[in-house]
């Protein structure tokens, strides 16, 4: 069957047999249990072979991935960056644990399966099994307990998988640590079930803030909320834990299967998978996937939450209130008003003055092209007036920061 | 649908009884039916349905009451393009629930003409009232069936034939 594809235009191809194949010898797609490592630690190749696996490996074949990505975050299928993440913290980057006055790159990443978003870095190994879903008589735990075991094997003597088919470690059912999380994608006759696994990720203290959104309490999302949890590390070593995991699934699935370390270089090369990683980097899907939602200053109708105190120093009387569906800002049921901190009395239409702005009477506004609030709201007249001049910046530099927009410190 | 039936199972007992009710009495009680009574429907083993227009050139196409119970609770519908042709078996959108992401596939080739936006709103409308094409109901697009897609259509299942190949499903 056809992947399905999102409506973009750019995304809209049906999937053709693949030109270059990942493999000259096809007949390593068609063995009844496949293992594979990967050498990358690029997010976005590892999820292309990943999906290449999913849809070319041999419908009654068992598969197990393993591997390990620089470090991300990476959102689910269905769920809204602006929410999940602080994208302004991303942007600029964490601090690095060996000499936190210098930042590491964190790239945003949006995966094909469901659930809720994770960070990963060199500390953390990716496991995914593939297998037919006929006959995958499974509850979903089924993997997730594969890699318990393995972790047991290890030492770690408390790992179990909790009913949200994560698995924790703790002393009690009351304190548990999130270590590894589960997400799955299905299409005609295949599942894939991946997930996570802390081992020894020096970035922890920093995930609880890349994860929390400055602008979440103004946001209401439909698509996937994560849940929060707390997580820790096992504190094991990447290679003993992968070795484990795949002595688990050989007993799971009965043989010495060889381990084939994917071919990087023939991988970026495959038709296929180069698309797929071409797609899954564009904003367009980043950004551009996400389910329609507001931010408004102040409570709704549809949302009458109270909101987060504003800044002191934005203009009193400011309402802002944006209306995003697939990550483009309907301007007829978006507005933003009280710019002015003197008056009150100055709406404007977002846009309306944006030199970038091809049809300066359009309606849409794509959030996710904005290089500055401030070029979206200024009107080149209000250099003649510096007290509107003034508080469009402090809402613009506001408004950045809650969207994440400005320029990356990488 | 992928096969989610066999693989994301939560709690089989349940799940077979509802089979042995003939699907056209979902919602024996609503006034107003989308189609006509005596509509053709059909299913696909991947646990879509389809209902056609007695002429054959229009139909609406949703998953079943069976895929709807296994999946879980739904919590987004990825609803398909408008306008969009696609073939028999293709991936037309998908449904999220429990931390999984489920494709739809296309029954038969058609065109998309139009699209269940309640599910925006509501997406447990699918578990609630999956098989229902009308107003309110969890049906997902609205369909333009093509000259291929009257083909197609033999080698999907009628009602008895699918509760018959779910039985079959949930007793292995």
């Amino acid at each position: 069957m056809a992947p399905f594809r999102p409506s973009l235009s750019l995304l809209s191809r049906i999937s053709a047999p693949s030109k270059v194949p990942l493999f000259r010898d096809a007949t390593v797609l068609a063995k009844p249990v496949q293992i594979y490592t990967s050498p990358t630690h690029d997010p976005y190749l590892n999820l292309a072979i990943e999906q290449y696996l999913l849809r070319n490996c041999a419908k009654s074949s068992a598969v197990l991935f393993l591997y390990v990505n620089r470090p991300c975050v990476v959102i689910g299928r269905n769920q809204n960056p602006w929410m999940e993440v602080n994208l302004d913290r991303r942007r600029r980057g964490i601090p690095s644990p060996s000499s936190p006055s210098k930042h590491t790159r964190v790239d945003l990443v949006r995966r094909r399966s469901g659930g809720g978003t994770v960070f990963h870095d060199l500390g953390n190994v990716n496991w995914s099994v593939i297998c037919p879903s006929a006959s995958f008589d499974f509850d979903r735990n089924r993997h997730a307990e594969m890699v318990s075991r393995a972790l047991r094997r290890l030492g770690v003597e408390e790992a179990r998988v909790n009913d949200r088919h994560d698995i924790v470690v703790g002393p009690s059912e009351k304190e548990t640590y999130k270590v590894s999380g589960s997400a799955y994608k299905l299409i005609t006759g295949r599942a894939l079930h991946h997930g996570t696994c802390l081992l020894s990720s020096p970035h922890l203290p920093m995930v609880s803030e890349l994860l929390r959104s400055p602008a979440e309490g103004y946001m209401q999302s439909k698509g996937v909320r994560s849940v929060r949890s707390p997580i820790r590390n096992v504190e094991l070593g990447n290679e003993e834990f992968i070795d484990a995991v795949i002595g688990e699934f050989r007993k799971m699935y009965e043989g010495e299967t060889p381990v084939v370390d994917v071919d990087t270089e023939a991988a970026v090369q495959a038709t296929w998978i180069a698309e797929e990683m071409e797609t899954i980097q564009t904003a367009d899907w980043k950004y551009g996937q996400t389910p329609q939602f507001t931010f408004s200053t102040h409570p709704t109708e549809e949302d009458p939450r109270r909101r987060p105190p504003l800044p002191e120093d934005l203009p009193p009387k400011l309402r802002i209130h944006l209306d995003v569906r697939k990550g483009i800002i309907d301007l007829n049921s978006s507005s933003i008003s009280g710019l002015r901190s003197d008056e009150g009395e100055c709406a404007v239409r977002i846009g309306e003055n944006d030199l970038y702005d091809v049809d300066a009477k359009a309606d849409k506004k794509t959030l996710y092209e904005i290089v500055d609030w401030g070029t979206a709201l200024s009107n080149p007249l209000d250099l003649q007036d510096p007290l509107l001049f003034n508080d469009t910046r402090k809402v613009s530099d506001w408004l950045n920061k809650m969207f994440g927009i400005g320029p990356s410190s990488m | 649908m992928a096969s989610i039936a066999r693989c994301l199972r939560a709690a089989r007992p349940s799940t077979l009884s509802a089979f042995k009710t003939p699907v056209s009495r979902v919602c024996p009680v609503r006034a107003f039916h989308a189609t006509s009574s005596n509509a053709l429907r059909k299913y696909t083993k991947e646990h879509e349905w389809i209902d056609l227009s007695a002429d054959l050139k229009t139909g609406v196409i949703g998953i079943s009451e069976y895929a709807a119970k296994e999946l879980g609770d739904v919590v987004f519908v990825e609803l398909p393009e408008e306008g969009k042709q696609v073939n028999a078996g293709d991936a037309i959108g998908a449904v999220e629930s429990v931390k999984s992401a489920a494709d739809i596939n296309a029954p038969i080739a058609c065109k998309i003409t139009g699209i269940n936006l309640l599910l925006e709103e509501k997406p447990a409308t699918i578990n609630q009232v999956p098989e229902d094409d009308s107003h309110g109901g969890g049906w997902i697009a609205k369909v333009q069936v093509t000259e291929e897609g009257v083909k197609d259509l033999e080698k999907l299942m009628d009602p008895q034939a699918y509760a018959e190949f779910t039985a079959a499903e949930g007793e292995h």
